[in-house]
């Protein structure tokens, strides 16, 4: 059934910051709103990963904390298991959803409270969701530990988080976003602050975990390569707007939009004897404050015409798996 | 492990950070020496004073007013014939009382000022740093006269004059450092995992930020025994308390300068002055663990 | 005569743990016109390495050991004033987040003039002259040059970097991570950027990285470090396409690739040594599924396969049987924790 097939429904969400006059030289008359969010609408099913992907101000992190309700949308609606989120204020049910969806931050060593312990902090979120004894909690804690790899998880309980590397910090942010037991979890570019040779660890780990626990999960990432191995749906955003979505597969080995071409185009290719193309771009990224009307691509669109400059381009499928934004629909 | 357990632990955790921190920095170590070094006297001190400080000495009926310092009057006596020597031990007493319970104050309001006028951004933000504005704008030392003059000297109302106005350099300071803290990933986490604002403040941002509490105390323990000893040199101070300022004041009314007798103007500005370095010391030395360097990530 | 021939290159540290053999004896030559790049996890010492070459090192750091020849001349014996002259007239070094070292309250044409003026000893007129060249050789606006550096994106702040780091003309330029913190497509600018003026005004590079597919696209060379030691060297070909060491090889399963979709990530367990007091024998043998007994005895020396590919591993003839296990998961499972 339909209804009970999705965990989360994004309805043109938007949310728009406002910013106050600034010092630029290139300083701004109109508009004095940042549109972090303009519009965007995805649906989740329940089992499945989205990966959110794109660069730098495109929105991916603002969308990655609205889904975790630590941001309330400007307009738009936010569907959670069936239940409207959008503005919610009844404490039990955010206080149900905080159980439900966790978080996981891009740097380790800013994740964790310094002056807790690793145990203490892995306690913090049963101390205030949990109504077990506290013999109950130790004993999650010491489980959690386990899962993630962190073994014997006594020995980790009493160490602070400046006495573990990087790797095993990360495995305890993840160890602390799944001991509520959740089913949605969003990982905020979860290794890219990692060695090379330790991301393969964590990755691995949190593909096993989620597919063990169900877990319904977003990865936010720059990195194509990384959501194409952990991510079975993409969404590729742009200043604030999703301009491309389908299976990861379909939208990297088809991609439509001039923007997810370039972005595939600008990875450099790992065999030294294929030389990486020159992305077919031009310019650079206009200030999200003040936008022209039209497809927001437009000034570094490299195939551009007329109705691009008037008419924002709309959401449309093009195949079973597959949903562009543009007007000039490539194959 | 639990909620209370945590700022206990990391209070604990302080504790043993700042013994091995008094042992590395030796202004420091100098400070808490002559802290501890005043602690004992005020607490023991009158046990070994040779005097009652409010007695009129006599001896074979004749008082004892104005002597030189000798064997048995160490320092000299005043003009009314007390001991001095006396007099500058029970002074510890109203020095520490004034710099602990003001430090105190200081601590707790400033911080409680800080930490909420810090994360709750708004209205109830608004209101707590224009309370502050308020507390600067009021010169300090005229308002513990004025209240020590509606209230009558006593060395409770300096101690409440100071608590009224003290804690406004803490409750500035506190909050801009609340801000930066309640931008970091692990007070999100907090909220993520659901935890009420409430908890966020006391068991999350409060234990990041009591180490720069404490500094602020430390440091208002120096302006409350000098605030003290100007207020009592100016003659509003409290006449029941001997306290250094109490001592200077009289040696200044009965024209101890002019008659040479350093005995009793020296000595209480020396004892004033170390205790406020002391304090500074202390003060100077943790801002170096406050502020350690920033780690390398990679 | 090579550009730049390190030898038996030794930096340690001191600390309060002992002595830490940050850079424990790496040997390689780069001709003219060339490009290495430096590839290793944090740690390993590479950072160190172009730091102590150029004599720019922390206070507690020393050299202890080995030979710079720049040019024919040893940098080693050389005083500090005669670095300050090598310095960016004959080698530039861009450290890591360069791009957030301008100086904010300056424009950004302030940092070559004073390059310009100090060390090039030439006048204002001259040096806003030479600043202009500059601007367009990387591709960036020559107007721009009054602005500051919060006005310019991630992308521009590193084009003036490297603007500035070819003001004199150097001979070779190190870059420690240039283009880690920039988006792709930016990335990507950035790289092509500099391939273009390394074909143009044939300067040498010397490019630390983290990222193999970088180092793919713009590196003649590649010298891989691991532990204060040099366990591979080669050309980029010959290390990314017939890699010759247990680490190269386990850092390829870590690396996800956006061309090849099946391949499943492998981690290499386990973390790089203490230095301090570093394992007898082969640095890697702890982590390394590959290892015999012998491998934590003796110190294993670089040894040539083909003519210029060195690998220092002691089963280098059984080559061909450790690729193809190495491509195995279960291979590296006993080494995860």
């Amino acid at each position: 059934m339909d209804k009970n097939r999705y965990l989360v429904k994004v309805k043109k969400l938007k949310k728009y910051f406002s910013v106050s006059h600034n010092l630029f030289r290139q300083s701004l008359e109109k508009g004095n709103t940042l549109k972090a969010i303009d519009g965007i609408s995805f649906k989740i099913a329940r089992g499945n990963s989205l990966g959110l992907a794109g660069e730098s101000g495109c929105g991916k992190t603002t969308t990655g904390k609205m889904l975790l309700k630590l941001y309330e949308p400007t307009e738009g609606t936010y569907f959670f298991n069936d239940i409207d989120m959008t503005h919610t204020y009844d404490k039990k049910v955010i206080k149900f959803f905080r159980k439900q969806a966790q978080l996981m931050f891009q740097n380790p060593f800013e994740a964790i409270n310094p002056r807790f312990t690793i145990g203490r902090a892995l306690m913090e979120p049963l101390i205030i969701q949990h109504n077990g004894s506290d013999k109950e909690k130790e004993d999650l804690v010491k489980h959690i530990l386990n899962k993630v790899n962190l073994q014997p998880a006594k020995n980790y309980l009493e160490k602070y988080p400046h006495q573990l590397s990087g790797g095993q910090l990360q495995r305890v942010v993840l160890a602390r976003a799944l001991i509520t037991e959740p089913i949605f979890l969003v990982a905020d570019e979860p290794v890219s602050m990692l060695d090379v040779s330790i991301r393969a660890g964590v990755l691995n780990l949190m593909k096993r975990i989620s597919n063990e626990m169900k877990l319904t999960t977003v990865y936010i990432s720059h990195d194509l390569a990384l959501i194409r191995y952990m991510c079975h749906e993409i969404a590729i955003m742009y200043l604030g707007k999703i301009v491309e979505k389908g299976l990861t597969e379909e939208v990297i080995k088809n991609p439509c939009h001039p923007y997810t071409r370039a972005l595939i185009a600008a990875v450099p290719n790992s065999d030294p004897e294929i030389k990486s193309e020159e992305p077919k771009i031009k310019n650079y990224v206009p200030s999200p404050i003040d936008l022209p009307p039209g497809c927001i691509f437009q000034n570094r669109c490299p195939i551009a015409t007329e109705i691009c400059f008037k008419v924002e381009p709309k959401m449309k499928k093009i195949n079973e798996n597959h949903w562009l934004a543009c007007h000039i629909n490539q194959k | 492990m639990e909620s209370k357990d945590s700022t206990f632990i990391s209070i604990k955790r302080g504790m043993i950070s700042m013994i091995c921190f008094f042992k590395r920095d030796k202004f420091a170590m100098t400070g808490a020496i002559i802290y501890i070094f005043f602690i004992l006297v005020a607490i023991f001190g009158p046990l070994f004073a040779p005097y009652d400080p409010f007695m009129m000495v006599k001896e074979n009926g004749k008082l004892m007013f104005n002597q030189a310092p000798s064997v048995k009057y160490l320092l000299g006596t005043t003009n009314m014939g007390r001991d001095i020597f006396s007099q500058l031990i029970y002074g510890a007493r109203p020095a520490l009382i004034v710099g602990f319970t003001a430090a105190f104050f200081v601590m707790v309001i400033g911080t409680l000022v800080g930490l909420f006028a810090g994360y709750y951004r708004g209205r109830l933000g608004n209101i707590l740093m224009r309370l502050t504005d308020v507390a600067f704008g009021i010169p300090f030392i005229p308002f513990v006269i004025v209240l020590v003059a509606f209230l009558g000297p006593s060395i409770w109302n300096i101690v409440l004059s100071m608590a009224l106005l003290l804690w406004r350099d803490t409750a500035r300071v506190i909050r801009s450092q609340v801000l930066t803290v309640r931008k970091r990933s692990f007070v999100e986490a907090a909220r993520v995992s659901g935890a009420s604002d409430l908890r966020i403040i006391l068991v999350h941002i409060t234990p990041n930020i009591l180490p720069l509490s404490f500094l602020y105390g430390s440091l208002a323990m120096g302006w409350a025994i000098l605030t003290e000893a100007a207020v009592s040199f100016l003659g509003f101070g409290d006449p029941k308390a001997i306290s250094w300022g109490y001592m200077l004041h009289d040696a200044y009314v009965s024209q101890a300068l002019s008659r040479g007798s350093f005995g009793w103007i020296i000595p209480p500005g020396i004892c004033i002055m170390l205790m406020v370095m002391a304090g500074f010391y202390i003060g100077r030395g943790s801002e170096e663990i406050l502020f350690p360097r920033l780690r390398k990530i990679d | 005569m090579s550009l730049l021939e390190i030898q038996d290159f030794k930096v340690y540290y001191r600390s309060f743990a002992g002595i830490t053999h940050a850079v424990d004896g790496i040997s390689f030559t780069l001709e003219a016109g060339q490009s290495l790049g430096l590839v290793g996890e944090s740690g390993c010492g590479k950072t160190t390495a172009v730091r102590g070459i150029t004599r720019i090192m922390d206070k507690n750091a020393f050299i202890a050991g080995g030979k710079v020849i720049f040019n024919g001349e040893d940098l080693i014996g050389f005083s500090e004033d005669h670095m300050r002259t090598i310095r960016w007239k004959d080698i530039s070094l861009i450290p890591q987040a360069a791009m957030d070292s301008l100086n904010p309250v300056y424009p950004v044409i302030d940092a070559f003039n004073e390059i310009l003026t100090l060390k090039g000893r030439m006048d204002l007129y001259s040096a806003k002259r030479r600043a202009k060249e500059l601007f367009l050789m990387v591709g960036l606006d020559p107007k721009r040059l009054h602005d500051y550096p919060h006005e310019f994106s991630g992308g521009m702040k590193q084009r003036a970097i490297i603007a500035l780091a070819l003001t004199l003309n150097p001979k070779l330029i190190i870059a420690d991570e240039p283009v880690t913190a920039l988006d792709v497509i930016v990335q990507n600018q950035i790289l092509t950027e500099i391939k273009r003026l390394r074909k143009k005004l044939k300067v040498s590079l010397i490019m630390i990285t983290h990222d193999i597919s970088v180092v793919a696209q713009t590196c003649d060379i590649v010298a891989v470090m691991y532990a204060g030691k040099l366990v591979e060297k080669g050309t980029a070909v010959d290390i990314l396409k017939n890699a010759a060491h247990p680490y190269t090889l386990g850092l390829e399963n870590a690396f996800p690739n956006l061309n090849n979709s099946g391949k499943k990530l492998i981690a290499i367990g386990g973390s790089p040594p203490d230095l301090v007091d570093p394992p007898k024998g082969c640095r890697f043998a702890p982590r390394c599924p590959f290892r015999i007994k012998d491998c934590q005895q003796r110190e294993p020396v670089l040894k040539e396969i083909n003519s210029g590919h060195y690998s220092a591993c002691i089963r280098l003839d059984e080559i061909e049987k450790i690729r193809t296990k190495s491509k195995e998961a279960k291979t590296w499972i006993k080494t995860v924790t």
